[in-house]
């Protein structure tokens, strides 16, 4: 299970992890022999922990065998029990890659990623990857695009007027996999003397994000495009437009 | 075909579940594990911790 693939990840990095179910113990024994499972599977059959933490389903009805069950999600806690992060999806077979919880709300340096991909076209120098090189089915990935801009240079967010081109990612369609909204960084107001005009610009390095969702049950390549227009304080360059392409392992959930 | 993401942070309508938000302190728990050993829950100020709740094992 995907879990128990980054599980040293997570030890690693002195995390703990509990997996709470509604199954009895019989049950859980059963399936950590399946699945060779070592972190502890926790067995809360009259749902008490599950009603604690508040998330009970209670659109189950009375009698049905359903009805203790939790909604699934998860909680990410500090050291002092605190939230950190939580989710929940309306569809039980989509989960949170473990592997986006180490790097994003854990961060946690040596998560093991899929292939890095650079390109350079100065004055910028982009650099793509995913946050596994694998994926199952229902899982989350994050996509996390560096963006490396030469000094004096920079490109543009938004809002921005007519005529100039925003900083945009875009990703190619592909039959099965959705693709979350890109989270832009805040852009800063810059001035432009000359032109008696401020502008939403970046500067250094920024870093881009979005999600990807899998529902498919084999691989494929993730194909992202970056548009931009790098300007200094003298000149704009035409926009120009860099591709990448990040592959994915596919991984049957029963491994 | 594009098929646009879950809204993953967002409430999914009034049912919602409730429970420690962001920031806030999650319940102590003690649970059996798949050995039937007694497995506790207690932050320690060292150590994070992950917590997720599955519908059931049977998946």
């Amino acid at each position: 299970m995907e879990l128990q693939d980054h599980l040293d990840g997570f030890e690693r990095n002195g995390i703990q992890v509990y997996a709470i179910s509604y199954d009895p113990v019989e049950t859980l024994a059963k399936f950590a022999e399946r699945f060779h499972i070592t972190y502890p599977l926790l067995s809360d059959p009259d749902s008490a922990t599950i009603r604690k933490f508040g998330i009970l389903n209670a659109n189950m009805p009375e009698g049905h065998p359903w009805r203790g069950v939790p909604y699934p999600g998860t909680f990410m806690v500090d050291e002092q029990g605190r939230v950190i992060e939580r989710s929940f999806y309306a569809n039980h077979a989509v989960r949170d890659s473990v592997a986006r919880m180490l790097q994003e709300t854990f961060r946690v340096a040596d998560a093991q990623r899929g292939e890095v991909q650079t390109v350079k076209a100065s004055p910028l120098s982009v650099t793509a990857y995913l946050s596994s090189g694998t994926v199952r089915g229902g899982q989350v990935l994050t996509f996390t695009v560096e963006v490396e801009i030469e000094q004096g240079w920079h490109i543009y967010g938004r809002p921005l007027p007519e005529g100039y081109v925003p900083t945009t990612l875009t990703f190619e369609e592909v039959e099965g996999v959705a693709f979350g909204e890109v989270d832009y960084p805040a852009p800063r107001p810059y001035r432009f003397e000359a032109l008696g005009e401020t502008l939403h610009a970046y500067e250094g390095r920024i870093v881009l994000k979005a999600s990807v969702l899998n529902r498919r049950r084999e691989g494929f390549v993730v194909k992202a495009h970056l548009r931009y227009q790098a300007c200094d304080d003298r000149e704009c360059l035409p926009p120009q437009e860099m591709g990448v392409e990040l592959p994915l392992k596919y991984l049957d959930n029963v491994k | 075909m594009a098929e646009k993401l879950p809204n993953m942070g967002d409430p999914t309508g009034e049912d919602f579940p409730k429970g420690p938000e962001v920031g806030e302190q999650v319940p102590e728990f003690t649970l059996p594990d798949q050995r039937g050993n007694p497995v506790s829950y207690k932050p320690d100020g060292r150590r994070k911790a992950l917590i997720l709740f599955h519908r059931s094992a049977s998946w």
